[in-house]
């Protein structure tokens, strides 16, 4: 087995993925205003998948959360882990954190 | 390993494509479940991993596509959760493994190598010489004798061959031939595997006498079988 990941794939994937969210928040928002759950926990899926295995484990986790209360269709819920998510995004694209 | 990765994610399937190559493994990804099926439709994988979540064609589907037509393909299911219900329906539909996303690279390739070992595609076993009617294949020495007689081929045909050998009774693509015998992924040149599998079953007379054929599948590959057929 080799022994270290390529670095920089890892690096730009997570750029992208910084990237991908932010334009995700912005479906998901618009998703939460109609009611679009399913929409919500896609996106919010398919985040926590991609933050965890790139290492981003709170952003995973938040992503997890809003998943999760996005499936029980609680919209006030679904807008506080909504925000957390943006949170931790902006934690995490913090020029000393990424 | 010949990999076909299904993940409708880029992002998850570029990294998951990069750690699996840099174990030494070929990937093909596909995003959807119809992508897939196309691949398995007209290529042919050692292992095959599927997202449960997948558009257009779930995983389910996709595992009981493969189950009725090539029992043997070892799959493995990216879970998104550890979830026992959803992990013991994946393991009754026929899955010989499963993996909780999100995906930890060690504990991943691990696993993927692991499932590999089981289902006798990778490891050291593979090089253990094995008989086959007449024939004794001797991967070490890259040899194979035919009733007692060793055949002379060149390293390049003794390697189609033992790819054949180890996976008898299963199509082997032109791209897989390709891939693992010359090392090259792309711009396949089915003349030079065309030539070669011509040249290796005239050289173990693969034409059904000794109970095994090699037989050609239009536009797909290669699938060395009983002279039965079954």
């Amino acid at each position: 087995m080799s022994p270290l990941p390529d670095d920089s794939l890892e690096v730009l994937l997570r750029r992208k993925l910084l990237t991908r969210t932010r334009e995700d928040v912005d479906a998901m928002r618009s998703a939460l205003q109609s009611a679009e759950f399913p929409l919500v926990v896609r996106l919010a899926h398919r985040l926590a998948g991609a933050a965890g295995a790139l290492g981003l484990e709170a952003l995973s986790h938040a992503a997890r959360e809003l998943q999760r209360v996005g499936e029980r269709g609680e919209a006030p819920l679904v807008q506080a882990r909504l925000e957390a998510v943006v949170a931790e995004l902006d934690r995490v694209a913090a020029p000393r954190a990424c | 390993m010949r990999i076909l990765l299904v993940e409708d994610d880029p992002i998850q399937l570029e990294l998951a494509q990069s750690w699996l190559a840099g174990n030494g493994h070929l990937v093909v990804g596909a995003t959807s479940g119809n992508a897939a099926l196309k691949a398995l439709e007209r290529d042919s994988f050692d292992l095959a991993i599927f997202d449960w979540m997948v558009p257009d064609v779930s995983g389910q589907e996709l595992l009981r596509w493969v189950r009725k037509r090539q029992k043997r393909l070892p799959v493995m299911f990216a879970t998104s959760r550890d979830d026992e219900i959803e992990i013991a329906t994946v393991l009754n539909l026929g899955a010989d493994d499963y993996v909780v996303k999100p995906l930890r690279r060690l504990e991943f390739l691990a696993r993927v190598d692991a499932l590999g070992r089981r289902a006798g595609v990778l490891g050291t076993e593979l090089d253990d010489a094995f008989e086959l009617g007449p024939y004794r294949v001797d991967p070490r020495q890259r040899a194979i004798s035919l009733g007692g007689r060793m055949v002379k081929m060149t390293p390049r045909m003794a390697d189609v061959a033992l790819l054949l050998f180890r996976k008898r009774g299963e199509l082997v693509s032109r791209a897989q031939l390709y891939e693992q015998v010359w090392g090259q992924r792309e711009a396949l040149d089915s003349r030079t595997v065309d030539t070669h599998v011509s040249r290796l079953r005239q050289a173990l007379e693969l034409d059904g006498r000794h109970g095994w054929r090699l037989s050609a599948v239009y536009h797909h590959g290669y699938r060395l079988e009983t002279a039965s057929g079954a």
